[in-house]
């Protein structure tokens, strides 16, 4: 009787136990020491962390004046967050802002545990003891070397001012901003009790970074979005940085870049040209010399490789767009519109979400074509006419050349014509080299003629610039050469 | 005795728990009350499900830190308003409150800025029962908004319903205003600044967004601020037209047929005249007065004050309006007629058409 008695008990207990499980009063292998704060893990990381616990089987036991710890490598809890660079060094700030810096490179003997009596610790062997950080609250990890296509950029229409990756930010000061979030109420028998939430927001002034007064700036995004800065905050995520403006309560996520007397004339005011062009009847030709930068247009005028543009009015600095790329430049000119609205802000995207010029000159009865090299780069709304290398020459242009003068004898209202010379030699030899020199010389050529035999107005513009790598040039990240295009608007029918 | 006081204690425990478990609230309706616009609204998850889906992939953050990253399915509380005539860009506030007595106020900042969705499904599956009928999730705000167990939405305040009182007409204010040289393409046109103009005309509003609507139908949303810091082209191509070297041309407006200016609107007689059916009586040509008021908005006053810029004006009940012309007389002036009204009622240099309280 005894023996079924407890053979009951011993499955009801197991019930109970089952039960327990499922609503979280029973935890195994849970620290029994009650709330471990979390340690985070930030910065130039491609994935945050937040360390609650350490699993056992990364565990190890060492010695250390008299006392054994159970730890786990320092090194191995970086890898986990991937830095976004062998090259780095580490922050450890304790809760007291007792704040010590590692090099990335000696971590071999650097260990982190947890304890009741002093949280999370550092446990530094072969540094110094002042490096051993009780009560750690974070760790970031700073890049010690550029992040081009990762890194907050601040740039003027002629200048790379600076550039500075979230753990750069995150390491350096920052002002605690108590942010209103809101009041929620509950309601017990009848009597309301309010509580009002706020966010400590770590933010830093966008001028501060700079040491400079910022009058007008336009803050980027990573998908080409644009803000026009109005006393607003850098605000900083794990990371990213993102742009906040408590008085509006209006924000960008992701911040890439930030233009400091930024202009207000565009490589998409093309299209408004065009369209104001096309509305007084007049014919309009525009030209996009694919990745020629303003820089690249003033070296050339300076160093006498564009003696057709040296003598034709002098061109505007405007602004592209980001990304500075092919797709999302075209996508700006051809539709009027930044990659917010026309919905291109990459190579990836070919769709065009808002109306191009070619549709506007549709609707008003004008006939348009488009020149392109041998590839297809968006969808608009008169197909593009490709033009392979046919005589195998290594560049397109001077087909792209024949198919446009064609193009004039045709009548159209409205003719695009995009060449690409520019840009390919710029990335094989750099954005300032004789050869890529040598290529805007044979394009000024192309110009001048076309624009001697184009009656109407010429309007003459870049999808984006180029900038030096190593190995030759590149574009699509925030600096000026890649930002900053020539335009220029001329008469043509009248030169040559 | 102590045995089996022993032998029962699983028992006991079993059943507190359970019992502990089972006193939450149980949420046992299919529907929720929205209540604010008059008479209360019952909105049922059926109902909400007939409404275009939105599912969205949403990370909530709570009071420790802890992230859960989950996929809402159900519809905006924007489509939901509409089926009622009702926009939720006119709210101010509303309160969102749960079963449980947890309640939460929306400002206008996030019922203008943000997507609210009211949820029925969490991960492709329905709500756990006691979170039903609806959860709230507002993206890009903190889950202290991310209501469970949405029983209420009470709309606090309306946004102020923008009535039209007053239409200036911007022929005759330009003659108040220093006009300056405005170089547009090829031709040097006239233009005012914005601010002299509104400074001029004396007039104010709130509202951080100006309304812009012109003869195409464009029908834009400018900031306040920046609208002021702009000018109005008003002679040459496409005027009257709101441009500014500060502004990117694809903010330009060209073909203004009228802005709105809190309660006011400032109109342009001729795209008015472009846009609008013209009428002829005698050697008069214009538009219908009450088709140009109805176009601007101004239409529930039972009386009107046509005033001239030189402080002449009449009053002119609501039902004469159908027989009066605005028009541009033979010197440019804007000017009304009407035909069963005496020759006083006919006012040079109209300016201003208010509603007579």
């Amino acid at each position: 009787m005894f023996l079924i008695l407890r053979w009951k008990q011993i499955v009801l207990v197991l019930i109970f136990f089952v039960l327990g499980l499922g609503t979280g009063l029973f935890w195994p292998g849970g620290d029994k020491s009650g709330y471990i704060p979390a340690l985070r893990l930030s910065g130039d990381v491609e994935k945050p962390l937040q360390v609650k616990e350490l699993t056992k089987n990364n565990l190890l036991n060492i010695e250390y004046r008299d006392s054994s710890y159970r730890v786990i490598r320092l090194k191995e809890l970086v890898e986990r967050a991937i830095p976004r660079s062998n090259n780095y060094e580490l922050v450890l700030i304790g809760e007291d802002g007792l704040t010590a810096c590692l090099a990335g490179t000696q971590l071999e003997e650097s260990y982190i545990y947890y304890s009741t009596s002093s949280g999370w610790s550092a446990l530094n062997l072969n540094h110094p003891i002042s490096s051993n950080i009780k009560q750690l609250e974070q760790i970031i990890i700073v890049s010690l070397e550029p992040l081009p296509d990762r890194t907050l950029s601040f740039i003027s229409p002629n200048e790379n001012i600076r550039q500075i990756s979230p753990g750069q930010l995150l390491k350096g000061a920052l002002t605690v901003y108590p942010y209103f979030e809101g009041a929620s109420t509950f309601k017990v028998e009848g009597v309301s009790y309010r509580t009002g939430i706020y966010t400590r927001r770590r933010l830093v002034k966008p001028g501060e970074l700079v040491e400079r007064e910022i009058k007008r700036s336009l803050i980027i995004g990573a998908k080409g979005e644009e803000i026009l800065d109005q006393g607003g905050f850098l605000e900083l995520g794990d990371n990213q940085v993102n742009y906040f403006n408590p008085a509006s309560g209006k924000g960008l996520k992701n911040v890439r870049g930030i233009i400091l007397d930024a202009p207000v004339a565009r490589n998409s005011d093309a299209f408004h040209d065009a369209l104001y062009y096309l509305e007084q009847d007049q014919r309009v030709l525009i030209i996009m010399l694919d990745g020629f930068g303003f820089h690249q247009y003033k070296y050339a005028l300076e160093n006498g490789y564009a003696p057709f543009l040296v003598g034709t009015k002098r061109a505007n600095r405007v602004l592209s767009v980001f990304q500075p790329v092919t797709n999302a430049g075209l996508a700006a000119v051809l539709t009027g519109t930044g990659p917010e609205n026309n919905g291109v802000y990459s190579r990836k995207q070919k769709e065009l979400q808002s109306d191009d010029i070619f549709q506007k000159a549709e609707e008003m009865g004008k006939r348009s074509a488009y020149i392109e090299g041998h590839i297809k780069i968006l969808n608009t709304t008169v197909e593009p006419v490709l033009n392979p290398d046919v005589n195998q020459n290594g560049t397109t242009d001077d087909e792209i050349m024949a198919a446009g003068l064609a193009a004039i004898a045709e009548d159209y209202a409205l003719l695009f014509v995009h060449f690409h010379g520019i840009d390919d030699q710029g990335h094989h030899s750099g954005d300032l080299s004789s050869k890529t020199m040598e290529i805007v010389r044979v394009t000024d050529a192309y110009l001048q003629e076309l624009v001697a035999v184009w009656p109407g107005q010429v309007i003459i513009t870049a999808d984006h610039g180029m900038h030096q790598t190593t190995s030759g040039g590149s574009h699509g990240i925030v600096c000026y050469q890649d930002l900053f295009v020539p335009y220029l608007i001329i008469e043509g029918g009248k030169q040559g | 005795m102590k045995m089996l006081r022993l032998r029962f204690l699983p028992v006991v425990l079993l059943v507190l728990m359970i019992t502990a478990v089972s006193t939450t609230v149980l949420a046992d309706s299919d529907s929720m009350i929205i209540s604010g616009f008059g008479e209360e609204i019952k909105i049922t998850v059926a109902e909400v499900k007939e409404l275009p889906v939105i599912e969205k992939t949403v990370v909530s953050v709570n009071s420790a830190g802890n992230k859960k990253e989950f996929t809402i399915t159900g519809a905006l509380l924007a489509d939901l308003l509409k089926q009622y005539g009702k926009s939720q860009q006119n709210l101010k506030a509303i309160r969102l409150i749960a079963g449980d007595g947890y309640e939460i106020d929306v400002d206008q900042s996030i019922l203008q800025q943000r997507d609210i969705i009211i949820g029925y499904l969490i991960d492709g599956k329905p709500i756990k029962e006691k979170y039903q009928p609806f959860r709230v999730v507002i993206p890009e705000e903190r889950a202290m908004y991310w209501l469970k167990n949405l029983i209420k939405i009470e709309v606090l305040d309306l946004a102020e319903t923008v009535e039209i009182d007053k239409v200036y007409f911007l022929e005759t204010a330009i003659s108040e205003v220093e006009q300056l040289d405005y170089t547009y393409y090829d031709s040097v046109d006239q233009a005012v600044k914005v601010a002299e103009l509104i400074e001029k005309l004396g007039i104010s509003t709130d509202l951080r967004t100006v309304r812009m609507l012109a003869s195409d139908g464009l029908d834009k949303d400018e900031e306040r601020d920046i609208f002021a810091g702009g000018y109005l082209k008003i002679s040459g191509d496409y005027a009257p037209m709101f441009l500014s070297p500060d502004l990117p041309k694809g903010m330009f407006v060209k073909d203004l047929l009228l802005f709105n200016y809190g309660q006011n609107a400032i109109c342009s007689l001729n795209n008015m005249l472009k846009t609008l059916n013209q009428v002829t009586v005698g050697d008069i040509t214009g538009v219908n007065i009450a088709d140009l008021l109805s176009q601007t908005g101004l239409t529930t006053a039972e009386q009107y004050r046509f005033k001239a810029i030189d402080g002449y004006a009449v009053e002119v009940a609501a039902t004469e309006l159908d027989n009066g012309i605005i028009y541009f007389d033979q010197k440019g002036r804007v000017r009304t007629f009407f035909a069963n009204l005496p020759k006083n009622y006919s006012v040079k240099y109209l300016y201003l058409i208010e509603a007579v309280q």
